[in-house]
């Protein structure tokens, strides 16, 4: 059964006259969890600016497709996570610079850019991370950070729970690694 | 890693998550009116295709075909491939043609009914 504000939302939608309204608060109830998620995946917030705007944009064009099996959040996050993936594979095709250029332009954003706070460790920690595949890094932060059940991820990214669990724990080794190489921990 | 607060480090630009929402609905309109844009040029091409095809075609591959034709009997008639005979065989009232070559070159001749007949008296 849906939850009680999706069921509202989704009755707004479908209805003309108050489907912009419906949207707003679509847009208003995941804003902040949709570009946080993406927004770890990207780094740079414009690239994370243009990718949540798609990934609205995309669900109300698709909304009419949501048939109520999740919940309206993990329907929203299925799309992030492929726009995420998506937008990141386009840039490595369009982009003259190597992997590892672009690695080192987003290690510089990080110590550099107004849009970013927190302190040398963790910011030591985001470097660490960017060095994971993104797969695995996706992975990673939707446990780590936005604290997901590994079931919820699994809908998400259509990976097995066993090969959820894998990764996590194969991420998490390799971070811990480089932050002690790094910084005293 | 369990020593390191999970602390959100990304910033937004202030006012950014107030304004979000009307950019992006903003930008669905925008997007919107694109697609309907992109549709009316598809349709008028479409449309406009379909006429070409209906109305011109047909004229163009007359024309083709006619000036193939024309091609082809010329070329006939300057190789010598085709004689008198034959052409005139080949066209749709070749005694119109005769009589039109008859007075064509008796035009401005003038006769003398007497010579004439002194001629066939003579033959």
């Amino acid at each position: 059964m849906l939850p009680l504000l999706d069921a509202k939302l989704l009755e707004m939608i479908k209805n003309p006259k108050t489907r912009d309204k419906g949207f707003e608060i679509l847009i208003d109830t995941y804003q902040k969890r949709v570009y946080g998620m993406v927004r770890k995946m990207v780094i740079i917030h414009e690239d994370a600016d243009d990718v949540v705007q798609e990934i609205f944009i995309k669900a109300f064009k698709n909304i009419h497709k949501f048939s109520g099996n999740s919940s309206l959040f993990t329907w929203m996050y299925r799309i992030a996570v492929n726009e995420s993936l998506n937008f990141l594979e386009k840039k490595k095709k369009r982009s003259f610079s190597s992997i590892e250029e672009h690695h080192e332009f987003l290690k510089s954003y990080l110590d550099q850019s107004p849009y970013i706070d927190g302190d040398e460790i963790q910011r030591q920690l985001q470097k660490a991370i960017l060095k994971l595949p993104e797969k695995q890094r996706l992975i990673f932060n939707l446990r780590y950070y936005e604290e997901l059940s590994y079931e919820e991820i699994s809908k998400m990214t259509d990976t097995t729970v066993g090969g959820l669990k894998a990764g996590y724990h194969h991420a998490a080794k390799k971070i811990e690694e480089f932050m002690k190489g790094t910084v005293n921990l | 890693m369990n020593n390191i607060p999970k602390k959100n480090i990304y910033k937004v630009p202030e006012g950014y998550f107030e304004a979000l929402p009307s950019r992006i609905l903003m930008a669905k309109k925008k997007k919107d009116r694109r697609i309907y844009i992109s549709g009316m040029v598809a349709a008028a091409i479409v449309v406009i295709g379909i006429l070409v095809f209906v109305f011109q075609p047909e004229e163009e591959q007359e024309n083709y075909y006619q000036s193939n034709v024309n091609e082809e009997v010329e070329f006939y008639i300057h190789t010598g491939i085709w004689g008198d005979e034959e052409i005139l065989l080949l066209a749709e009232n070749p005694n119109e043609i005769l009589d039109q070559i008859t007075l064509e070159e008796w035009e401005g001749m003038n006769y003398d009914a007497e010579e004439l007949m002194n001629y066939e008296i003579l033959y």
